[in-house]
């Protein structure tokens, strides 16, 4: 059917772009590195020297993060704004982040090894979301606007407790490294926090993918899916709990990234349609294409210093925001 | 009337509240101390400031309580600016004095004297810690020049012409961050990686190094770590000379 | 088939109606009728098994729907609710198939070949063949109103509830709607429908349940629930009820003069 080719062909071109984008992630940085050398180090894993810690030790596993955040959080972003029926809707509002965030800065400051935020982050993000999720209950089931109402003050209470946390630390080093950490950054990470980070991330996804058919019948509207023998507490149990694993494996390898989970479901909508059957799968390449961007950009733009990724984004998210929400405000 | 010239001295003492740590200390190397009637809740250098009353942190001062004190001026730094203002609406004097770099260290040491009339303690002391710090450099250049990365969290560093990049500067240690004209800098850690810098010079705070790129870098696994006072490697106060000595010798033993 | 025995229907604490008992039965098509805020969408709820009786149970096929989860009860009975917003964009057919979620795991994305071929058959049922590829807003509400009628047949449940589905329509899509409704009946499933156009249930069924003051006032042949007393006492205001030249009765509100007094 020529929509399908035309959604197919919306998919093709988000996967071209995110391999365009990790190619070039992998072969530019601050450090310029001759496009030979990169293809050779790529090709020998096991080769010494610079070029290949470079490429092996930093690169490489660097975009390959970019690319799991990206799909993270915009697939968690796709489930919201589905479950919501709402395109304003960001996976940060459910205070997964928030709440991810403040338990990381806690462990930076008691300096707990590196190597554990991982896990902290997803508990963290977890407890938060579920602790907002029954909040936000009502007489049957979660409701949405009280769970948004629910995230907004949970995540704001967080982000003042991390505030203090940064402001009562007598350490400067802690303070500046929590403060680094919540501008966003991929840096620091190699392939055991990437492996760690993907265990998570493909639990949230395989969640949500098994909740797609619900949130198609939920398209319909709510009463019409319940009538359709959707389990409407399951839906959105399954919903919150997919959407925190995948903000949590995001959250604890890169600090807080916005915008993403916001932006990329409306691109995915306008190139293949609403349907979430095609949403979702479509979220992956692109979102994972717009993080790699933006990290390469951030890496490259300033050398040999970087930019946050965290507030890059916000730059470039803000006036795409702005044009989603006024354009709709048109339409209407 | 010799007399009163000197009694009215005693009288009219100075009541100052200091905001930053690193003036609190100045005040007290210059023999001032006893003008301090508050102070922020981090100045805990010298030891007698710790019993000077507290005004609040550094950003959430309380500004009530200082004026509650009568202070006769209140001193901060520039990124004060917000808190001294609410002090001064409070009908305050308030002075702010740059420390960014090495020079504004010395600078402010010499307007903390003409503020206090510690005048020729301030001199004295700025001249000291000059000579001080001319004879290590002195030293220091005789030895091999080495690279170094300070490593103030995460990829973060001083970069040229911050009062840390001074210090390396005299210790005859080249940042490798140098090139970037800014006093902070999130350094790319492919540079870092290429750089392989000789020492590594962090506060003694940092917790060990592990992950990427720490564990390439030549410096971490040799644990050719210079650690220094946190206090002395971030406080341009009257200890740069004790600063700039824990450096050198740090870096001694691998020159 | 559908019966309900002693319900009491209510929201947290207010009842709205009690004493009901009421059975539906394949091949039958029931009008529920009377005044808003009589209870008909509630009792419709109930007997779908999505609202919970203060009071009594609804038994579909033999089994209480309150115990049965989603899926089960959506095959066993098929609600068609009173118009909701639906995304604009959703395509007839991917509407229609998802009447078919009920019959395959929940997590499933897609149905098999033969959910293709019911979901065809249903789409041809309420003649939308040509339409099956349009986004739902490019219909008109008649139209959109048989989509729904078509997910609800997809989802092959013996029972049909339908709650106002003429209220959008004009006097040829209402008429043409029951027409389908009375087909369908006459193939075998059980379906009542809440109309609020008295005259349009009489034109339609054979069995008529009258909702009001609290209960359930008739159940039965219209010559048995087209009172003038029945209607009165259920929609609160003066009716009466005539026979037009062909015998057809119509209820008719009694005007009043300006000074009050009915006529």
């Amino acid at each position: 059917m020529a929509v399908d080719v035309r959604r197919g062909a919306g998919i093709a071109v988000l996967v071209c772009a995110l391999a365009i984008a990790v190619v070039a992630g992998v072969a530019v940085g601050a450090v310029t590195l001759p496009i030979s050398a990169v293809a050779t180090a790529v090709l020998h894993p096991h080769a010494t020297g610079d070029v290949a810690a470079i490429v092996w030790a930093l690169r490489l596993p660097r975009v390959l993060i970019a690319t799991l955040v990206g799909a993270s959080l915009a697939i968690s972003g796709s489930l919201l704004q589905g479950m919501l029926r709402n395109g304003l809707v960001d996976p940060y509002l459910t205070g997964g982040s928030a709440g991810a965030a403040f338990t990381i800065a806690v462990a930076i400051s008691l300096g707990v090894p590196q190597p554990l935020y991982a896990g902290v982050a997803f508990g963290a993000a977890l407890v938060t979301t579920l602790g907002v999720a029954s909040l936000a209950r009502s007489g049957r089931g979660v409701s949405p606007e009280r769970l948004i109402l629910a995230g907004i003050a949970v995540s704001s209470l967080f982000a003042g407790l991390t505030t203090l946390i940064i402001m009562l630390s007598p350490s400067a080093a802690v303070s500046l490294t929590i403060l680094t950490w919540l501008g966003g950054s991929l840096v620091g990470h190699g392939w055991g926090e990437l492996a760690c980070a993907a265990a998570y991330a493909l639990g949230g996804a395989v969640v949500a993918f098994a909740v797609v058919p619900a949130l198609n019948a939920i398209r319909l509207g709510d009463a019409r899916a319940i009538a359709l023998g959707v389990n409407m507490d399951r839906t959105r149990w399954l919903t919150l709990i997919g959407s925190s694993l995948l903000i949590a494996s995001a959250v604890s390898v890169s600090g807080i990234i916005g915008f993403v989970g916001l932006i990329v479901p409306h691109v995915v909508r306008a190139l293949c349609g609403a349907d979430m059957r095609w949403t979702v799968p479509a979220s992956i390449p692109a979102g994972a294409a717009m993080v790699v961007i933006a990290d390469t950009v951030a890496r490259t733009a300033a050398p040999p210093a970087e930019l946050p990724i965290g507030v890059l984004l916000s730059v470039l998210g803000v006036p795409a925001f702005l044009f989603i929400a006024f354009r709709r405000r048109r339409g209407a | 009337m010799p007399f009163v010239v000197p009694a009215l001295a005693i009288i009219a003492s100075l009541r100052i509240v200091s905001l930053a740590p690193a003036l609190t200390e100045d005040l007290f190397a210059i023999g001032a101390g006893a003008d301090v009637v508050g102070v922020d809740a981090f100045s805990d250098r010298p030891p007698a400031a710790r019993r000077v009353p507290r005004v609040g942190g550094m950003r959430d001062v309380n500004a009530e309580a200082i004026v509650a004190l009568h202070p006769d001026v209140v001193i901060g730094i520039p990124w004060q600016a917000p808190s001294l203002a609410d002090v001064a609406r409070g009908g305050v004097r308030t002075e702010a004095l740059r420390l960014d770099g090495l020079d504004d260290d010395f600078r402010a040491i010499a307007r903390l004297g003409a503020l206090t009339g510690h005048r020729r303690e301030a001199s004295a002391l700025v001249t000291s810690i000059r000579a001080r710090l001319a004879a290590t450099a002195r030293d220091a250049r005789r030895t091999r020049t080495l690279t170094a990365f300070v490593a103030l969290g995460g990829m973060g560093t001083a970069g040229a012409g911050s009062y840390v990049d001074t210090l390396l500067g005299l210790a005859n240690l080249r940042n490798v961050a140098g090139d970037v004209h800014r006093p902070w800098v999130m350094l790319s850690p492919e540079v870092l990686l290429r750089a392989q810098p000789d020492v590594l010079v962090v506060p003694d705070t940092t917790p060990p190094f592990a992950g990427e790129p720490w564990n390439r870098l030549s410096a971490v696994r040799a644990g050719r770590i210079v650690r220094v006072t946190e206090d002395d490697l971030l406080r341009p106060g009257p200890r740069v000379a004790d600063a700039l000595d824990a450096i050198v010798r740090g870096a001694r033993r691998w020159r | 088939m559908i019966e309900a025995r002693g319900l009491a229907l209510g929201y947290r604490g207010r009842t709205v109606l009690r004493d009901v008992d009421l059975s539906l039965a394949a091949h039958e098509l029931v009008a529920i009728v009377g005044p808003n805020g009589a209870g008909k969408s509630t009792l419709l709820r109930a007997l779908a098994g999505t609202l919970t009786p203060q009071h009594g149970d609804v038994l579909v096929d033999g089994a209480r729907v309150h115990a049965m989860r989603a899926a089960e009860r959506a095959r066993h009975v098929a609600l068609v609710a009173a118009e909701e917003t639906a995304d604009g964009d959703v395509v007839v057919r991917d509407a229609v198939a998802l009447g078919r979620l009920a019959h395959r795991p929940w997590w499933r994305w897609n149905g098999t070949a033969d959910d293709e071929a019911i979901v065809d058959a249903a789409i041809a049922r309420v003649a939308l063949g040509t339409l099956a590829e349009r986004r739902l807003d490019s219909l008109s509400s008649g139209e959109r109103q048989r989509v729904w009628i078509a997910t609800a047949l997809a989802q092959q449940a013996p029972t049909m509830l339908l709650d106002e589905p003429t209220s959008h329509l004009d006097l040829a899509g209402a008429y043409a709607t029951l027409d389908l409704l009375r087909e369908l009946a006459a193939d075998g499933a059980a379906i009542a429908v809440v109309l609020h156009d008295l005259n349009l249930a009489v034109a339609s069924v054979d069995r008529v349940i009258l909702i009001g003051d609290g209960t359930v006032l008739a159940d039965g042949a219209i010559d048995d629930v087209f009172r003038a007393e029945l209607l009165t006492r259920a929609y609160g205001a003066e009716i009466a009820v005539r026979r037009t030249t062909d015998g057809t009765m119509v209820a008719v509100p009694r005007r009043r003069r300006a000074s009050g007094a009915a006529r």
